[in-house]
Parts: C-alpha cells; sequence; structure tokens
C-alpha cells in the first residue's frame, strides 16, 4: 500500500471513512439474541429482585450489575471495539431512555414492597423490564448499524 | 463545530480512516482496525507511530486470555485535528461540487 495517495479526492477520502468505520463496526453490532437476551436477563434480574428480603435483594442487585459489565466487557474483547450505549449520536437516546424507563421500574418495584407489601409487583415490573430491554437492545443495535452504514 | 483545517499527519488514507475507526469508539483493537483498514502489521504500526508522535492517539496494553493485545484510542487533540480535516475535506468536496 502506498503512504500517501495524493491523487485522492476529498470526496473520495470521505467515502473511505464510511467505509472503515463501517468495515470495524460490523462484527461488533451484529444482532444476536444470545446477547440480546443475556442483556434482558441481567436487566430484568435488577428490577425483579426487589421481590426478595434484604439483604438477598441487594445481592442480587449486585450480581445483575456486574454481570452487565462483564457482559460489555466480554463482547468488546471478542469483537475489538469497545462503544458505550452513550457513544454513537442515534442510539444515546435510546440508552437513555432505557436507563430512565430502568430505574422508575427499579424503584416502582421496590415502593410495591416497602408500602404495599406485594411481592409479585417487582416479578410483573421485571417482565415489562426483560421486554423493554430486549426492544431497546435491538433498536440501540440497529440505529449504530444505520449511523455507521451498515445494512440493518 | 471544528474550524476546517488540512491535516497532513491524518490525510494519509491509512490514517485517515484509523482516526475515522477510533473517532467513532471509546477504544479499538489494533487487529480489529488493521483489519477493516486492509494494512498489514508493520504498515499499520509505522501509521499508529505518526500519530502517537503527533499526540492523535494512546496506546494502552491489555493482556486478554493469555495474550498481549493492544488497544487503541483518539486523544483529545486527535479528535480535533480530525474533525477540521474532515470538515475540511467536507468543505473541498463541496466547493469542487459547486
Amino acid at each position: 500500500m502506498t503512504e500517501v495517495e495524493d491523487n485522492t479526492s476529498p470526496a473520495e477520502a470521505l467515502a473511505s471513512i464510511n467505509k472503515a468505520r463501517a468495515a470495524a463496526a460490523d462484527g461488533f453490532s451484529r444482532h444476536t439474541w444470545r446477547y440480546d437476551l443475556t442483556y434482558s436477563a441481567l436487566a430484568s434480574g435488577i428490577v425483579a429482585s426487589q421481590a426478595l428480603h434484604s439483604p438477598l435483594n441487594i445481592v442480587f442487585v449486585s450480581v445483575c450489575t456486574i454481570g452487565l459489565s462483564v457482559l460489555a466487557q466480554k463482547w468488546s474483547e471478542k469483537h475489538g471495539v469497545k462503544v458505550t450505549g452513550l457513544t454513537p449520536r442515534g442510539g444515546r437516546w435510546i440508552a437513555i431512555g432505557l436507563g430512565i424507563i430502568f430505574l422508575g421500574l427499579a424503584f416502582a418495584a421496590f415502593t410495591a414492597v416497602e408500602r404495599l407489601h406485594m411481592r409479585w409487583i417487582p416479578l410483573a415490573l421485571g417482565a415489562v423490564a426483560f421486554g423493554v430491554a430486549l426492544i431497546g437492545s435491538r433498536m440501540w443495535r440497529t440505529s449504530y448499524r444505520r449511523e455507521m452504514g451498515l445494512d440493518v | 463545530m471544528q474550524a476546517p483545517v488540512f491535516d497532513a499527519v491524518i490525510h494519509a488514507p491509512g490514517r485517515l480512516q484509523i482516526c475515522a475507526i477510533l473517532a467513532s469508539v471509546v477504544e479499538a483493537e489494533f487487529a480489529t482496525v488493521r483489519d477493516a483498514v486492509a494494512v498489514s502489521d508493520s504498515v499499520m504500526s509505522k501509521h499508529l507511530k505518526m500519530l502517537e508522535d503527533a499526540g492523535y492517539i494512546t496506546l494502552r496494553k491489555a493482556a486478554a486470555n493469555g495474550r498481549q493485545r493492544t488497544w487503541l484510542s483518539l486523544a483529545s487533540k486527535g479528535r480535533k485535528a480530525f474533525d477540521a480535516h474532515v470538515a475540511e475535506l467536507n468543505r473541498l468536496a463541496a466547493s469542487s461540487l459547486g
């Protein structure tokens, strides 16, 4: 490969940027049920664990939170690309929205147990969190792939 | 939005692509970037040395699964230079159309 292709036009240089980005992002951003289901199970676990008595609920929330971190790290190591939910412009609002929804569901689950003593509510909200996480994860990935110029 | 500034260090096709990839991620691993840019290890290392000497990228070594891997990230100086260079490319592309 030549060091500098001086005859490269600005349009060609810009096209090469998009091509390289797409090539690097392709493996990392492919839709995979294995990742999405694991992510959704861990996210719903944070909400549903409010049904447990203390300190088990704290232990379970900690395990799920660490699990989410390990999942993201392993995924990055496997594909050689590290991004956060907030990295892509398009998917940023999906990630922020998911965070707000999870916090709201976790708070509602906690309140239902503490004030109403209804331990089935966190389980129901956990199921909701699972669905939201699954849809959100796939929406984020679709948005990221679109931003990188890849087929969704 | 950066003011358009042509950057000779970034402009070489390989380095432009490396910066483009790093601008869209937090970090990327050496082999992933090398494969995306489609260059050899030695050419890739040469590009990285120039970008690192310019203060545009940072390299981090990390062991994973018993093997040493190099992770690359764009420094804030590199991000500014890359954004300014892309703005200049866009300006030139627009002016050539007009």
